[in-house]
């Protein structure tokens, strides 16, 4: 059988449309009271797939390495901009603490996906770069700022614990230890998550996507084999550099924790 | 009589931010603590009883002014065996959800007691010696008090700041556990310092008394 992919015309996506008067009907009838961020958001959808197929396809016309480059220091830029606006607590540094964890968690993964297994050529090749280092940003974004919130949150509800471990004459390593290993946990879950049920329930986004463009579905597999353990990957490297970084702004020099930051502002 | 701890034009204030502090606890302090020796630290609610254990802990750093131990400015040593060696008991003490014999071993000089040394001050503070694996958090506030106390002693302290640590007991305990500290600072040589609230606790014994008032301290 020879794959053929659809290509839809205007009308047909206009079509798309009866998708998202549904939407609207069932928002309003059930007074869910979203119309205006469902409108907003279906035209920022619309506005930021348009313009960003355009400038992935002038990339891939141009395949140069410097604007390789910058496209991908503006994603991890963004990346980072947006984990840092998710955090409740703004420690000190905490932008530059979440771009170079974030940096560093996709470099690694997207090194030894791109270098060591594709063994793409040229390295910076955007076809297949900037959807892998893009794919792999993402969750390494996700996971900085799970990472991020859940060790804050732990620290504050173990706080009286902690200063007990520093008491007895530990560090600060030894007494964040447990919030720690529960901040790395809790970024890690979702990815593992859906490492158990992945095929089982439903195809991931990629696998389905190759497969719709006429991919053999072995090859998919593949593919798909690569993106889950990039993004294990990514994940727990993001989050354990970002925990462990960010854990020396909760205490000074003195081995004393700032109790400060914990008051409810 | 030798000085164990010293402070010196001590002030201090509780960090607001990075920056700011909130007002003055202690202003200008100085004291001198003697080797061995039992003092009382009274004073109203708020005015760094508390505050003052807490900076010779080095859980806090004073604003201005130093503290001294052994005759060594405190920030110039390893904060961690400094603290084994200066240990603070809390007012309310905190139980880890694990055994009570864990939470003891919590403490990090915990190798230098065996297990029955452990039974036998386990017994000597009314607490039963087969109670070491039952789980901590289900003492009572006595009982855990009692416990916490065994873990700073675990560390072989030179030094026992007691936080109203008899605060949470009935009469009958709070005087067992004011004679077990005695004993067992007295036999280790010890130095205590002990915030308290307890008239009868400072009446009746001939120790001496520090009042904290006006961010000042003044002997009694």
């Amino acid at each position: 059988m020879k794959y053929r992919l659809i290509d839809p015309t205007l009308f047909d996506m206009l079509l798309v449309g009866i998708l998202f008067f549904l939407i609207l009907i069932l928002s309003v009838r059930e007074r869910v009271n979203l119309e205006k961020q469902l409108i907003i958001g279906s035209l920022r959808t619309i506005f930021q797939l348009i313009m960003i197929g355009y400038i992935i396809e002038y990339i891939f016309h141009l395949n140069r390495l410097y604007i390789v480059l910058l496209a991908l220091a503006f994603m991890v830029l963004v990346a980072t901009q947006t984990a840092t606006t998710r955090q409740k607590k703004k420690i000190k540094g905490l932008f530059g603490l979440m771009g170079f964890s974030i940096f560093l968690g996709t470099l690694i993964t997207t090194f030894i996906v791109t270098f060591v297994v594709l063994k793409i050529d040229p390295w910076y090749s955007p076809v297949y770069l900037l959807p892998l280092a893009g794919m792999i940003l993402g969750n390494s974004m996700n996971s900085a700022a799970i990472a991020g919130e859940r060790f804050y949150s732990e620290l504050h509800s173990r706080l009286q614990q902690v200063e007990t471990l520093l008491i007895l004459g530990h560090d600060f390593k030894f007494a964040c230890a447990k919030a720690k290993r529960e901040a790395v946990k809790a970024a890690m879950v979702p990815t593992l998550n859906s490492m158990m049920t992945v095929g089982l329930v439903a195809l991931p986004g990629m696998m389905t996507g190759q497969i719709l463009a006429g991919a053999n579905p072995v090859l998919a597999t593949k593919y798909q084999i690569i993106v889950m353990l990039m993004i294990a990957s990514t994940v727990t490297i993001t989050s354990v550099i970002f925990v462990n970084l960010s854990m020396r702004r909760y205490f000074s020099k003195g081995q004393q924790i700032k109790k400060y930051l914990f008051k409810d502002n | 009589m030798t000085t164990i701890i010293e402070l010196q034009n001590v002030s201090f204030a509780y960090k607001k931010n990075e920056t700011e502090h909130e007002s003055l606890l202690l202003e200008s302090v100085n004291l001198s603590i003697e080797k061995n020796s039992l003092v009382f630290f009274v004073g109203e609610s708020g005015v760094g009883k508390s505050s003052l254990l807490r900076l010779i802990n080095g859980l806090e750093s004073p604003i201005s002014g130093e503290i001294y131990f052994h005759g060594k400015k405190i920030n110039a040593l390893d904060i961690c065996l400094m603290r084994r060696k200066i240990s603070l008991l809390q007012q309310v003490p905190v139980m880890f959800p694990m055994t009570v014999e864990e939470n003891l071993n919590l403490s990090p000089g915990v190798v230098k007691i065996s297990l029955d040394e452990k039974k036998e001050i386990f017994n000597s503070l009314g607490l039963n010696e087969n109670g070491l694996g039952k789980m901590a958090t289900e003492l009572s506030i006595g009982q855990a008090q009692r416990v916490a106390f065994i873990r700073c002693l675990m560390n072989q302290p030179e030094v026992m700041l007691l936080d109203e640590p008899t605060a949470p007991l009935d009469k009958k305990n709070k005087m067992k556990l004011f004679e077990t500290i005695l004993k067992y600072t007295k036999e280790n040589k010890m130095t205590i310092l002990w915030v308290t609230h307890d008239p009868s606790l400072i009446e009746e014994y001939p120790f001496k008394k520090f009042l904290l008032k006006d961010k000042r301290i003044y002997e009694i």
